[in-house]
């Protein structure tokens, strides 16, 4: 018996892409069209940074925001966020980080936590820390309260971004777990997820 | 003459699944011929056409043994880029079929010309004559996203024929389209014939493909349980223990012989069976004339 | 979005010019909005205006610069005035006071966000994307790259459709859109998870048409509609790049002067 894994990686991982990219997209809208108070646009990005792994996960967030920006140019910086958030979340997922709720949660968590830093980041050094989001009038308000600058944007951008990116990482998480076996693991970090599901299943019937 | 496909002794399982998809399968197709490729569900038809185009195993992963021949080479040492312009493949879903990287039908059949690097003039030229023959003139301009089920099946199949491959496989390419389209795509078809094209149709309407095909092939669990021209086949035996739909007018003649009728051959056509039935009728007045 | 069919009948001469000829053309002022000081960028502003006049796409340029850059800066600037510290008092208004280096700051932000983004949305009106896409292509970028951009343009408006259609399939069973936040947040389920999982499953399909038609062939591809890359392009160009070094000179030499 010889088993072939030899397969064509890239022409699967490349169609990805751009079905990630409008899932980004029909994700903002479908939160912005059910008035949530979250964006939810990142989910292609780490959904396929977990099946595709970092490069592919990058290159969508990266994408994403520039495909944006044709509307609104003033997006683009942010596209080098929303690429690390894809290059993490392929790095976790191969670490095997998104195996359990318990895992996907600290996985969320850690890209919350990136999202914030970077956001700050970004704001601070395109845009001088404001914007015209409702999470500058909040960093307006604590401001004018007197809170300092920096701590002002720290305060706002977690405000913005924990529960965004927190729930965003879960909601990949689910889809997967609705994929059937046979499918996931014709994707590059594919192999690492149905094994984690084999040991699932396992221990279940060694119960 | 070396045949267009030699699958000698080859099997297949699928890497999630406890059942091989192919078993033992030995099957020659001569170039030129017109091979139709029925049974029932889950018998391996599909199966053999992706191991065909080599997407068996080297898309679907899997396990396999034997090897496949095209055009004198083993698949095996070939690249699924190196098949382009060899063999063509048509499957069910009209929509997925759409590359989705042009936004006119025009543009959508010439990118796989495109993607030969054939000079501009010669794609143009080509396209437009494709566009003729396959009657979709009036879809030239339209983006191929938004057609009906039906139209991108005739852009599929056109946008695959005009690469001229020598082996053409289609797999159900009417499952999912309604009766007129359906009608459309198998003028398509014919057409391909016409052409001298070798092609492996693997279809359920088979009283629309009996009469121009060559020769039928039977499968049932993973194996081939019948080939031969479709007289011989659907007047075998053999072919009451498979689940499959044997054309009209044959399955009429079956049960006309169970009431005592009996035809000399069994028919493929409407036409045959006319014949047939003239024959019998005429037989059966010699036999009263002289009794 | 959808990609915008070509437009043969420009007959603008500045319209007219390869993409790439404004694309660098952006490049020269988002550098020199980053190098200089809002003097260069009131220079740009009357430039890009000009050019925008020119060719024939000032109207929606201007809406979308109102809406966007115009909007963000006077924001950002406002804010950065009132909001951020400094050492003197430079004028009052009512309980709101602007410190000397706040009104630095805000200035200095203000020029930033202006001479970056003013020059992009001009690019954005002036050129045709699949063009600059095409452009890429043939100036040899990888036809993988290009079909990733397209591709996923298509495929936005493509996957709104399907959004709508799963939305009013899912309503119709009786998931509830209206109502308290937990409601809605709830709604959001059923309706994303049917849309990304058909849709992940068409890739396996599209794969292999992809293939059918030779995609993953090697060796050059043929591009049907090439874009005009004229002689006066290519001298613009290099008379631009020309001016970007002389840029990046004075920045360096007012540097350390």
């Amino acid at each position: 018996m010889k088993e072939m894994f030899k397969r064509d990686f890239n022409t699967m991982s490349i169609m990805l892409i751009p079905i990630a990219v409008a899932i980004n997209f029909i994700g903002g809208t479908l939160a912005l069209s059910l008035r949530l108070p979250i964006y939810l646009d990142t989910i292609g990005t780490i959904l396929i940074g977990i099946l595709g792994g970092p490069w592919i996960g990058g290159v969508t967030g990266f994408l994403s925001i520039i495909l944006k920006s044709l509307q609104d140019p003033v997006e683009m910086p942010f596209s080098l966020i929303a690429a690390a958030i894809g290059v993490i979340a392929g790095f976790l997922a191969r670490s095997r980080m998104f195996s359990n709720i318990a895992k996907t949660a600290v996985s969320a968590l850690i890209i919350a936590v990136v999202a914030v830093i970077a956001s700050v980041l970004i704001r601070v050094i395109f845009f001088g820390g404001f914007a015209t989001s409702g999470t500058t009038v909040l960093i307006a308000g604590l401001m004018a309260a007197g809170i300092d600058f920096w701590p002002a944007q720290f305060i706002g951008q977690v405000v913005s971004e924990l529960p965004d990116k927190g729930i965003s990482a879960f909601i990949p998480y689910w889809i997967i777990q609705n994929m059937s076996l046979r499918y996931i693991v014709k994707f590059p970090n594919g192999r690492i997820l149905v094994e984690d599901f084999k040991q699932k299943l396992e221990k279940k019937e060694g119960e | 003459m070396v045949p267009i496909v030699d699958i000698q002794n080859y099997s297949f399982q699928y890497l999630i699944s406890d059942q091989p998809a192919l078993k033992n399968i030995d099957l020659q197709l001569e170039e030129g011929r017109f091979y139709s490729l029925i049974g029932p569900n889950g018998s391996g038809k599909t199966t053999l056409a992706n191991a065909i185009r080599g997407f068996v195993p080297k898309f679907h992963v899997g396990d396999d043994q034997g090897d496949v021949y095209v055009f004198g080479q083993n698949m095996k040492d070939l690249e699924l880029s190196d098949l382009a312009d060899k063999i063509g493949f048509v499957f069910q879903n009209p929509f997925t079929q759409m590359s989705g990287s042009k936004n006119t039908v025009f543009e959508e059949i010439a990118f796989g010309l495109e993607n030969l690097g054939l000079p501009v003039d010669e794609i143009i030229e080509k396209v437009n004559q494709i566009i003729y023959e396959a009657d979709i003139e009036e879809l030239r301009d339209k983006n191929p996203l938004e057609l009906s089920g039906g139209q991108q099946q005739r852009v599929a199949l056109a946008a695959v024929l005009v690469m001229e491959q020598p082996l053409m496989v289609i797999d159900e390419p009417t499952s999912q389209l309604d009766p007129q389209s359906t009608e459309d795509i198998f003028k398509m078809i014919e057409k391909v014939k016409k052409r001298g094209t070798t092609v492996l149709l693997i279809e359920h309407k088979i009283d629309q493909i009996a009469e121009f095909s060559d020769e039928v092939i039977v499968m049932d669990q993973g194996e081939i349980k019948l080939q031969g021209s479709p007289a011989e086949v659907f007047q075998s035996p053999l072919l009451k223990e498979i689940d499959v739909t044997i054309p009209t007018p044959a399955k009429l003649s079956l049960e006309l012989y169970d009431h005592g009728i009996d035809f000399t051959d069994v028919p493929i056509t409407i036409d045959d069976l006319c014949q047939q039935i003239v024959n019998h009728g005429r037989r059966r007045l010699n036999e009263l004339d002289r009794g | 979005m959808r990609i915008k069919q070509r437009d043969q009948h420009k007959e603008n001469k500045i319209r007219d010019l390869n993409p790439f000829t404004h694309g660098l053309i952006t490049l020269f002022f988002i550098l020199g909005a980053l190098f200089f000081d809002w003097r260069f960028v009131l220079l740009e502003l009357v430039i890009i205006f000009l050019l925008a006049s020119i060719s024939d796409v000032f109207e929606s340029f201007f809406k979308a610069w109102l809406k966007s850059a115009f909007v963000l800066t006077l924001v950002v600037s406002l804010l950065q005035m009132f909001l951020l510290p400094g050492d003197e008092v430079v004028f009052r208004l009512g309980f709101l006071t602007v410190m000397d280096a706040a009104l630095a700051q805000a200035i200095n932000i203000a020029s930033q966000i202006m001479g970056i983004f003013t020059p992009l949305i001009y690019f954005l009106q002036v050129v045709d994307i699949e063009e600059f896409i095409t452009m890429m292509q043939q100036s040899g970028v990888n036809p993988t790259v290009t079909y990733i951009v397209t591709s996923a343009l298509n495929m936005i408006p493509q996957m709104r459709d399907r959004l709508g259609q799963i939305t009013d399939a899912q309503k119709s069973r009786g998931v509830e859109t209206e109502g308290n936040l937990l409601t809605r947040m709830k709604a959001f389920f059923p309706i994303i998870g049917p849309v990304v999982l058909s849709s992940i499953a068409d890739v396996e399909e599209k794969s292999i048409t992809l293939e059918v038609r030779g995609f993953s062939k090697e060796g050059k591809k043929t591009i049907l509609h090439e874009v005009e890359d004229t002689d006066r392009d290519k001298m613009l160009r290099k008379l631009i790049w020309f001016l970007i070094i002389v840029l990046v000179i004075v920045r360096v030499v007012t540097w350390f002067l």
